[in-house]
């Protein structure tokens, strides 16, 4: 009976040892494929060559880890245990604040680096004619300051990244020159701190990077407005405002890649819900921005607030719709003659890349 | 290969295993050594036929010295295989230092240098070539007869789990399993499984985790960091050589137990010990016993006079800390210990009897695993100056997880203190006979520890095992 009883024992684990061929290559069970990026190491020839230099084994067993059946579900035990227990949290760049804020980009927001005053003065007096240049033309253009989990929930970071405000050098350089200059510029940091208890929704989710898609749709409504009231022209159908319960896509792109097991818990989670109709006189607008203006355009909802031949340059590299279809590459030496197309300018950055200004794009036009 | 890799524990283990136990008897041992072959040859695929070499000619010599009636002719077959098994080892592990130290003071005279490449070290060299010494020695010296079957020898010789970091089985403690006198239960499986799986755990969870910080805190510029970091990188590093290396030896008797060999412990809590001397009986137990058995009793053990007992303490320290690497730092960790090992035995073992004399050895024993971390003598001067400047300025904060898991393997390496503890280590079979829930228990931890263990061999990189380049 004991025998039996020792025997069973041991079989268990044997098996469990084995219970990997049942998810892999047997496809007997699915599991959740990890999320982010992982680069498979590739497996070399087999052949003598390879196998005396050892090249095979060790490509071999580099690889096996990540075709093994059990990869995800270990994976996502060792990063639930790593984030649950000591505090760590396994993607690269990201880290792990308190009460589950995650956050990235830390390095290029906190930094005790800066301008240099004499080059940001000149940039920003070249700046200056294209502004002054659109606004006799009738036509507008505004900097948009998107907001930044590092500033907005500051109180969160972890201990060690925490500081007072004047570390975030670039940004703050940045907007007391546009002060200094009298450049157009909506700061949403500034709203984000008024306003980041004002709404059912969250400025930033605990898991993401970005602005949420609410946040987001909130800041676009008021850059709408503001054009509106800045130009005298009325731009149709703005967005409404409404909220759902149930949000489609929320960002928690820090999270998903960190790969836990149990989610982190969001506090408000919403989705802006909008109509608007596109049309030929609606104003024509050049897009110029990051991956925050970019949650303007992949819902596609904000391509209606503007003429639909409108345009989106991420980085002022990729042209593409205000729906993110994708166009052309932007040609920075006819960049000059294509902006005339264009009515509307808004140039987005956040406090991370600020040390960018606006990806070259003023200097383009000074070609 | 190393037992906590994927590839190990999923695949190779699990199916070697099955085979053996599917096998017929009379097959048993055949499957031993193919696996053993397909081990080795796996990470050493040339040096498979340096040692298949060497084991083919030490069977032919020692068959050779057995036949032998006259003494000279059994000195002669004796000093070929010393020859050519210490020529091997000397060639692939020494003969780059010596030519590299050559090189230095040949330079300093003027004399172009000889100058030679680093050669590869074929793993598990160290092992394999005592082993081998003291098959060819207890034969020569009429102690045991020779194996009948080169096949059989062969088997003793690659035999896997033990093959790369021993424990370094003598001939004959083994001679008689590997000719079929094993005894195989469920009970020996069962307790093997978990002995495998508790040696992984202390390997995965315990020395990896505190081992990654350790080689962080390594990367830090010295003259940075302060005299807590200091100590935080060698406590550290004794705490993740212990459970490195007894995790691995755990493993491989735990292997060895599951196929029904019963080999020799090798660790036997070395930080309990009350002396530096009781502490070499407790680490590393099976090379002490080698060089007690193979080098200080030849030498003339402690029955010579006063001077030339110390001396062969000291020298057998010296040669032990050498084989370890060949670097001066290793000597010097030898010399280190056999320092302490000599002042214990001539007037400090008399006041070394209570409980703080634990924490003397494990301070002597940390100081010298600094030495024994850092061939750069350089830095091994300056973390020990760092460690008695008592200057407490530094801003790196200790991660969290390093002092949960450095609280733990203290815990563990000293629970040997507690009586009852002790005891219950000390003799697996209490495990099926005495309490039936602590078998439960042992059972239910095992399962957790190896989904914890599995989980942390995919989801970090830092897998290294520290006694495999010796």
């Amino acid at each position: 009976m004991k025998q039996k009883k020792y025997n069973i024992m041991f079989g268990f684990i044997i098996f469990m040892m084995l219970f990997h061929f049942a998810f892999k290559p047997l496809n007997l069970i699915k599991d959740k494929e990890l999320a982010g990026f992982y680069k498979v190491p590739e497996k070399v020839e087999f052949n003598s060559e390879n196998y005396f230099s050892r090249k095979f084994q060790d490509s071999l067993e580099k690889s096996i880890n990540y075709q093994f059946g059990l990869f995800p579900g270990f994976t996502r035990i060792h990063h639930q245990i790593e984030y649950s227990i000591f505090n760590r949290i396994h993607v690269k760049d990201v880290h792990n604040g308190q009460n589950g804020y995650l956050y990235r980009y830390c390095e290029g927001c906190i930094t005790n680096r800066t301008f240099d005053s004499v080059y940001l003065d000149m940039y920003l007096d070249k700046y200056l004619i294209v502004q002054d240049s659109l606004k006799a033309a009738g036509k507008n253009i505004v900097w948009i300051i998107a907001p930044d989990k590092n500033i907005v929930f500051s109180e969160f970071l972890p201990r060690d990244l925490k500081h007072g405000v004047e570390v975030y050098s670039f940004y703050w350089s940045l907007q007391k020159a546009f002060k200094r200059k009298g450049i157009n510029y909506i700061d949403f940091n500034e709203l984000a701190f008024r306003e980041k208890k004002k709404y059912a929704f969250e400025v930033f989710n605990k898991g993401g990077v970005h602005w949420t898609s609410s946040y987001a749709a909130r800041c676009f409504d008021s850059v709408c407005k503001y054009l509106g009231t800045k130009t005298n022209i009325k731009i149709k159908n703005v967005i409404s405002n409404k909220k759902v319960e149930h949000p489609w896509g929320p960002d928690v792109d820090m999270e998903e890649a960190a790969n836990l097991l149990i989610p982190l818990q969001q506090d408000r989670l919403f989705l802006s819900d909008m109509t608007s109709e596109s049309n030929s006189k609606n104003r024509k607008l050049l897009l110029i921005g990051d991956s925050f203006a970019h949650s303007w355009t992949w819902t596609k909802y904000y391509a209606n607030c503007f003429h639909p031949q409108s345009e989106f340059w991420y980085y002022n590299r990729e042209a593409n719709t205000l729906e993110n279809t994708f166009i052309r590459n932007v040609d920075h030496k006819s960049a000059r003659l294509k902006t005339t197309e264009f009515d509307t300018f808004i140039i987005v950055f956040n406090a991370a890349n600020a040390e960018y200004l606006d990806y070259g794009f003023i200097d383009d036009l000074h070609r | 290969m190393v037992f906590s890799s994927t590839l190990f524990l999923f695949y190779f283990l699990p199916v070697f295993l099955i085979l053996y136990y599917l096998a017929p008897a009379k097959f048993k041992n055949y499957i031993i050594l193919l696996a053993s072959i397909v081990f080795y040859s796996w990470g050493g695929p040339l040096f498979i036929f340096v040692i298949l070499f060497t084991t083919a000619l030490d069977f032919i010599l020692v068959k050779q010295i057995e036949k032998s009636s006259s003494r000279k002719k059994k000195k002669i077959f004796l000093c070929i295989s010393l020859f050519v098994n210490l020529g091997l080892l000397f060639t692939f592990k020494y003969l780059y230092f010596f030519t590299t130290n050559i090189d230095s003071v040949l330079t300093l005279t003027g004399v172009a240098p000889i100058g030679m490449d680093k050669l590869i070290l074929p793993i598990g060299l160290s092992f394999f070539t005592f082993e081998s010494l003291t098959y060819v020695i207890d034969v020569y010296r009429g102690e045991y007869k020779s194996l009948k079957s080169f096949r059989n020898y062969l088997t003793y010789i690659l035999l896997f789990p033990k093959l790369i970091a021993g424990p370094i089985i003598p001939y004959n403690k083994i001679a008689h399993q590997i000719e079929g006198d094993r005894k195989t239960s469920a009970e020996m499986r069962l307790s093997g499984l978990l002995r495998f799986i508790f040696g992984l755990s202390k390997k995965v969870l315990i020395a990896n985790v505190i081992g990654e910080t350790v080689e962080e805190l390594y990367k830090l510029e010295l003259s940075q960091i302060d005299t807590a970091i200091a100590w935080a990188m060698s406590v550290g590093y004794t705490m993740q050589l212990y459970f490195d290396f007894s995790g691995y030896s755990d493993m491989a008797i735990g292997i060895c137990k599951m196929i029904g060999f019963t080999i020799p412990e090798n660790f036997n809590f070395p930080y309990i010990s009350k002396s530096i001397t009781e502490f070499w009986r407790r680490w590393h137990i099976s090379l002490g016993n080698w060089m007690r058995n193979y080098l200080y009793i030849p030498l003339g053990g402690s029955k010579g006079s006063f001077f030339r007992t110390y001396f062969n303490l000291w020298i057998v320290f010296i040669i032990s800390g050498f084989w370890h690497g060949a670097g001066w730092n290793f000597i010097l960790w030898g010399a280190f210990n056999g320092l302490f090992l000599m002042i214990e035995r001539l007037y400090l073992s008399k006041y070394l009897k209570n409980n703080l004399a634990v924490l003397y050895t494990f301070f002597v024993a940390n100081i010298g695993w600094v030495l024994f971390k850092n061939e750069d003598m350089n830095v091994a001067l300056m973390i020990y100056k760092k460690m008695f400047s008592f200057e407490f300025n530094s801003l790196q904060i200790l991660d969290f997880r390093f002092v949960i898991m450095l609280f733990f393997a203290f815990f563990i390496s000293f629970s040997g203190l507690f009586k009852s503890f002790y005891s219950a280590t000390q003799n697996d079979e209490t495990l099926f006979v005495e309490h039936k829930w602590r078998l439960n228990l042992l059972f239910t931890l095992s399962i957790i520890f190896l989904v914890l263990s599995s989980s942390y061999i995919l989801g970090q990189d830092f897998n290294p095992f520290i006694y495999f380049r010796f």
